[in-house]
């Protein structure tokens, strides 16, 4: 068997673009890892949910978590330096690539950059007001606005 | 912050909105407890969901939850003021923590009694409270019995109230325990009570213990490992227990304290050379009498509950690291769960002002910067407690 740094794999998004992998990064994303084990990995592996410019950029974190893995558990220099990586690769992105990188990270199953993911828009709206909240998640007020008075009361301390 | 509302507005309608499962779960448990508190606004199913048990034990588990934090409480008896003071640290070494003035609270404080997954317990004035932090929600419990002015003013008598907290992780259970004693300041004790209440239980109320074995006098703070409270008491002159309170059964059981030939441990236990610590999951006495002028710290282990047998260990610090006990005194105060252990000035706040950390494990004594402490008017001494929390931010609610 090849290995998985020489084994190569076509990853192709629903607009039709194709990426050259290796077998390593293909695995960053356990979806793919699943298709490879079950060996129904074809020359090409569709991915009907992630646009093109999207996949690009989930190989380009893939590939920057291989090739700059941290030596082990001990290696805080080597996580510190992936850490300052992940930042600057989150400031390149607006808002509406940073939900579109959550879907297809969830959908592919990359814990590592879910979590990275999550945590830019948690960090967007930290300081948001619930009205804010619920114009970017599109959520509906079911509070009547004496339901909703009480417990902004009971919360007071969290809108200063 | 700068809001372009119309665009983003437009560019809502355009993109596939987020799975509201994926919103809930993994956006919001990456939020600060503050952010989460107003968030129950957005909706009553936001609400429910970050009030959840589920959602809690999400939000805990997230790995980019920050690192632990400090409480302080500061307080002047001549003005009568009291304030919590919240610090993080300032480093990732973790030798220096800086007050967090967003979070100083004013008008609380007191005696710290536990750590309690989170949830401060402490006395104000004469009330026990249970304060949650993260979410600032306060539960003041009134005390099962008023101290009569009468027992208050007899020279020959005293009255002690005492307060423990626990949990039962199996169960999920709170309760505090009351111990209220009346002691001759001569001869002992005469006689006392015990008193149970359970929290987050609607209408909950103190239920009297009855019969309850051997009159006793508690001494020192207590703690909860594993679902049991265990508090130190006296029963007469020099003669100590631990008494146990197994949280699910309710059940009361007295453990007498080691006896060593002649000098095993001192034959009075005092707060400033005692105190009760988590060492390892097991319930320890710890002797610190020598720690000033050897360095050494004498451990107790209650190896067997059961069978009531204990085990002695010594720690002896670094020569070099003899200074940071001898020139000042400290007291040894809690652990934290990677074995730990604070020692903070008994003297009380005299700035500048630092805590000291031991590694038991690795024998390292080191110094924690203590800084952004406001600046406290009276010239009064100030009194203070410490508090260290592993585990920064809980969401539970308690229901009263």
């Amino acid at each position: 068997m090849a290995s998985s740094s020489t084994n190569k794999f076509v990853l192709k998004s629903n607009d039709d673009v194709s990426f050259e992998v290796t077998e390593a990064v293909a695995r960053e994303f356990q979806v793919i890892a699943h298709i490879i084990d079950d060996d129904c990995a074809k020359k090409a592996i569709p991915l009907s949910n992630v646009t093109g410019e999207i996949l690009s950029k989930m190989i380009e974190y893939g590939k920057k978590h291989i090739e700059e893995a941290p030596v082990d558990e001990e290696d805080e220099e080597g996580k510190k330096k992936l850490q300052i990586w992940d930042e600057e690769f989150m400031k390149q992105f607006n808002m509406e690539i940073v939900f579109q990188l959550i879907l297809a990270s969830n959908y592919l199953n990359n814990k590592g950059l879910l979590d990275l993911t999550c945590c830019t828009v948690a960090d967007h709206i930290k300081d948001m007001t619930p009205d804010e909240v619920r114009t970017l998640f599109n959520v509906k007020n079911d509070y009547t606005t004496e339901e909703e008075e009480e417990i902004r009361k009971e919360n007071s301390w969290a809108f200063e | 912050m700068c809001l372009s509302s119309s665009p983003r507005k437009r560019g809502i309608k355009k993109r596939n909105p987020i799975p509201i499962d994926l919103v809930m779960e993994e956006i919001l448990a990456r939020l600060p407890a503050k952010s989460l508190m107003r968030f129950k606004c957005v909706s009553k199913l936001w609400s429910s969901h970050i009030m959840s048990r589920h959602f809690n034990n999400l939000f805990l588990t997230v790995p980019s939850r920050p690192r632990p934090r400090l409480y302080m409480t500061l307080g002047d008896h001549k003005a009568q003021e009291s304030v919590i003071l919240s610090l993080a640290p300032d480093t990732t070494t973790l030798s220096t923590f800086v007050v967090d003035h967003g979070l100083t609270i004013p008008e609380q404080g007191g005696y710290i009694l536990q750590n309690l997954n989170g949830f401060m317990c402490h006395t104000y004035g004469k009330q026990p409270r249970i304060f949650n932090p993260a979410t600032r929600q306060l539960v003041t419990l009134t005390p099962p019995v008023e101290v009569e002015e009468e027992e208050e003013e007899d020279w020959t008598r005293d009255f002690s109230v005492r307060y423990y907290c626990g949990h039962d992780p199996i169960n999920d259970q709170y309760k505090v325990i009351c111990s209220t004693s009346v002691f001759f300041k001569f001869w002992g004790v005469l006689r006392s009570e015990l008193w149970v209440f359970v929290l987050n239980c609607r209408g909950s109320s103190w239920k009297k213990v009855p019969d309850f074995f051997p009159h006793h006098l508690p001494s020192l703070q207590g703690l909860c490992i594993d679902g049991v409270i265990y508090y130190l008491a006296l029963i007469a002159t020099h003669d100590y227990i631990i008494v146990t309170f197994h949280i699910a059964s309710e059940e009361f059981k007295s453990i007498q304290v080691p006896h060593k030939e002649g000098e095993l441990l001192p034959r009075t236990l005092t707060n400033r050379n005692h105190n009760l610590i988590d060492y390892g999951g097991k319930l320890t006495i710890v002797d610190q009498t020598k720690l000033g002028d050897e360095g050494m710290l004498d451990l107790w282990v209650l190896e067997d509950a059961t069978n009531k047998e204990w085990s002695r260990k010594t720690l002896v610090l670094q020569p070099s690291q003899l200074h940071l006990v001898n020139s000042l005194s400290f007291k040894v105060k809690c652990t934290t769960q990677n074995g730990k252990l604070f020692l903070i000035p008994p003297e009380g706040f005299l700035p500048p002002f630092h805590v000291l950390c031991y590694d038991m494990q690795s024998n390292d004594m080191s110094k924690i910067e203590i800084k952004g402490v406001p600046n406290w008017s009276s010239e009064d001494k100030v009194d203070f407690d410490f508090m260290f929390m592993d585990q920064s931010e809980s969401l539970i609610h308690l229901e009263t």
